[in-house]
């Protein structure tokens, strides 16, 4: 029997072929595998604390660490996914799985002003540190049984937070309420609070938008912020004029604190066109300055804003009364503005609406430059004197 | 026949038994609307091990208590009050503020490495008390340097904190609070382990803990070997509050004052008697003061476990020092 003969027994044929099909699917399950290199990375435009990683059907997020860079966890929707990373990546970063179209957890209020913003607060299903909630609509939700309160001081309720069984609990990395414990609800670091501009903040509800399914809803929504954030910013450089120096801070145990160079006040200063006074000094972090120079420095000063949480109310008679020092401090113009916490949700509302705060911001500092709106007076406002 | 002592020892088993049920029965959510998974959950990753938690840590900080006021011969002394718990504290600093890199991202590092540093923490401390005792003969003066060994350790904590990132800070800043909520099962087990180790030591030293009452040359004349005494008794203080610390936080008053709680209900003051007295009522104490933290019967929540612990420990050590200063 020849060779040519051997290959058109039907049953050799048959045999050749099967031969044939196995290594095409050895083959093409070799080119299913993906590698690092493929990945394609969807970065946000304005946050540095997170990305959305690709591949193929797979998608993630990846939190970073704005500042060192280093990736702190994957999360993903689906256990499919999930086994696609552990295979890609062996760097040791833990990746999570969550559950899209489920319910989210949060420990801080302003996670519950992300996720209203971005995706809607029927995917919020409780929180910690309710106290220091003032969005309405979820203090209702708490009250009607809708959410739960789960605690904070002096503890967080693990308990409850196992019988809501939300899909994860968003969390600052440093106050993981469950600790680790194996538990099976996941932990998603949000690291909103080290983003160093007020977009960048607020663009995290994009990133909490995806985690439930919602991420073109959220994205469509930071849009129309951005939009006009940045139309806000652009009527500052169109004009010419000085820009007023502004400093910030208050007499705390006898030394200056202040937000820092770097910070997101600072940051709205400079966008508000304003010339913060201690630009040069420190990052994300407050200040801490020797009341002696603050007060040298302060001399030359055009403006002073103040962050503070004074439910009674509060007044430039208060703030001397608070600390006589202040009153040396006080601008000629006698100019102070201040955002009342007690009074606005600043660290719920005002980080989803940053351009709200811009067009307060613009109308006090630079009231040269003409605004379509007129002030809102929703976060910071002019400090009466009595 | 059933001896006084061993009537309260029945009875503060039966205690710790009711309140340890209460916790594990009651919580923020009834178990039983629960699914089954979820239920089991709760009950096993977080009613269990907060029970052991504060089961072990109340009896193990009452027997560390008991050997350093024995130790010291001063009814005054206790681990928070000569910088044991601050040294543990330092450790866990040092850990979480200065090596914050090596704990991970999520946590303040695993119960065990925490647990080891906190150890050694309070081993370096306890060493340092026991250098200083042998220079001061008055215990108020062995007291006074425990409390500016207590304020250094601090000084170096805030050195660390304001060198330390923000993530670490705040991570150490929520363990200073306080809690038997922390741990783990598995960590969590290992406390009452811990304590019951103490006890069967303290049993076994027994002749030597009494003799050392009457003052350390009788002891040595009735056979102690002191520098042996010591030795251990350092290594068993300083583990046990140690882990105490590692796992909870620094915990006050439990250690100085369960002693004198055991001497208001019971007469017996040889270590025999005396040491699973000591043991049952302070896992009794920490079980109760976790009750008025967790407050399972109201909507509202409860107290801080160190404001709930100095509201029941001040008062006892004040009628203390009263009672001192009359005999005197």
């Amino acid at each position: 029997m020849t060779f040519e003969n051997n290959l058109l027994n039907p049953l050799s044929t048959n045999c050749f072929l099967l031969i044939l099909l196995f290594s095409l699917s050895v083959t093409s399950c070799k080119e299913d595998e993906v590698h690092t290199s493929q990945v394609e990375y969807l970065k946000p435009s304005y946050a540095q604390g997170y990305r959305l990683g690709m591949v193929k059907d797979c998608e993630w997020l990846e939190c970073i660490h704005p500042s060192t860079q280093k990736t702190l966890v994957r999360v993903v929707r689906d256990s499919s996914a999930f086994d696609i990373l552990s295979n890609m990546f062996v760097d040791g970063v833990a990746h999570i799985v969550i559950s899209e179209k489920k319910k989210l957890a949060t420990l801080s209020t302003t996670h519950v002003a992300l996720i209203n913003q971005g995706a809607g607060l029927e995917y919020w299903s409780g929180g910690a540190f309710i106290s220091y909630l003032q969005n309405e609509e979820a203090l209702q939700m708490i009250d009607n049984s809708k959410a739960s309160d789960l605690g904070g001081v002096p503890e967080f309720d693990k308990e409850k937070c196992l019988a809501i069984n939300p899909s994860a609990v968003l969390i600052y990395p440093y106050g993981d309420p469950l600790n680790n414990l194996e538990l099976g609800i996941p932990v998603v670091p949000i690291l909103e609070y080290l983003e160093s501009t007020p977009l960048g903040r607020t663009e995290w509800m994009c990133a909490i938008g995806w985690m439930v399914g919602e991420h073109a809803k959220a994205k469509l929504a930071f849009s129309l912020i951005s939009k006009e954030y940045e139309h806000l910013k652009s009527l500052i450089a169109q004009t010419n004029s000085a820009r007023p120096v502004v400093f910030t801070g208050s007499v705390r145990e006898g030394k200056w604190s202040a937000p820092g160079g770097g910070s997101l006040v600072a940051r709205f200063i400079e966008d508000a066109g304003g010339e913060y006074l201690f630009r040069d000094g420190g990052g994300l972090e407050n200040l801490t300055l020797d009341l002696e120079s603050v007060i040298v420095s302060a001399e030359n000063a055009d403006l002073w804003g103040l962050v503070i949480f004074a439910p009674d109310g509060y007044s430039i008679a208060k703030m001397v009364l608070d600390d006589q020092r202040h009153s040396y401090l006080i601008p000629e113009s006698r100019k102070v503005f201040y955002c009342n916490t007690a009074e606005v949700d600043y660290f719920g509302d005002l980080i989803v609406s940053p351009e709200r705060v811009l067009g307060d911001l613009i109308a006090l500092i630079r009231p040269d430059v003409v605004l379509e709106k007129r002030l809102e007076e929703k976060s910071f406002k002019w400090l009466q004197e009595e | 026949m059933v001896t006084g002592r061993m009537k309260h020892v029945f009875l503060l088993i039966g205690l710790t038994l009711v309140l340890s049920l209460l916790h594990l029965m009651y919580g923020s959510v009834d178990l039983s609307l629960l699914p089954d998974r979820v239920a089991q959950v709760i009950f096993l990753e977080v009613r269990l091990p907060r029970v052991l938690t504060a089961v072990g840590a109340g009896a193990g900080l009452a027997l560390t208590g008991l050997f350093m006021q024995t130790w010291f011969r001063n009814s005054l002394a206790g681990p928070s009050v000569l910088g044991i718990t601050s040294g543990g504290s330092l450790g866990v600093a040092i850990l979480t503020l200065a090596g914050g890199g090596a704990t991970g991202f999520l946590n303040l590092g695993s119960g065990y490495s925490l647990m080891l540093v906190a150890a050694v923490g309070s081993l370096f401390i306890l060493v340092l008390v026991f250098v200083a005792s042998k220079r001061f003969t008055s215990p108020i003066t062995l007291l006074v340097f425990g409390l500016m060994v207590g304020y250094t350790v601090s000084a170096i904590v805030v050195v660390l904190q304001s060198e330390a990132s923000s993530e670490s800070l705040q991570a150490f800043v929520f363990w200073g609070m306080g809690s038997f909520g922390n741990a783990s099962l598995k960590v969590s087990a290992v406390l009452p382990v811990l304590a019951v180790l103490a006890m069967v030591w303290g049993r076994k030293r027994r002749k030597w803990l009494d003799a050392w009452t009457l003052g350390e040359n009788i002891a040595i004349t009735m056979g102690t070997p002191a520098q042996k005494f010591k030795m251990e008794i350092i290594i068993v203080v300083g583990i046990v509050a140690g882990a105490v610390t590692s796992v909870c936080g620094p915990i006050a008053f439990l250690g100085l004052a369960t002693p004198h709680v055991v001497k208001m209900i019971s007469k017996e003051r040889s270590h025999k008697q005396t040491l699973p007295l000591v043991l049952l009522t302070g896992a009794c104490i920490a079980l109760f003061a976790d009750l008025l933290v967790r407050a399972p019967w109201s909507e509202d929540s409860g107290f801080p476990l160190n404001a709930v612990l100095a509201l029941f420990g001040a008062p006892i050590v004040i009628a203390v020092i009263w009672k001192r200063t009359h005999e005197l």
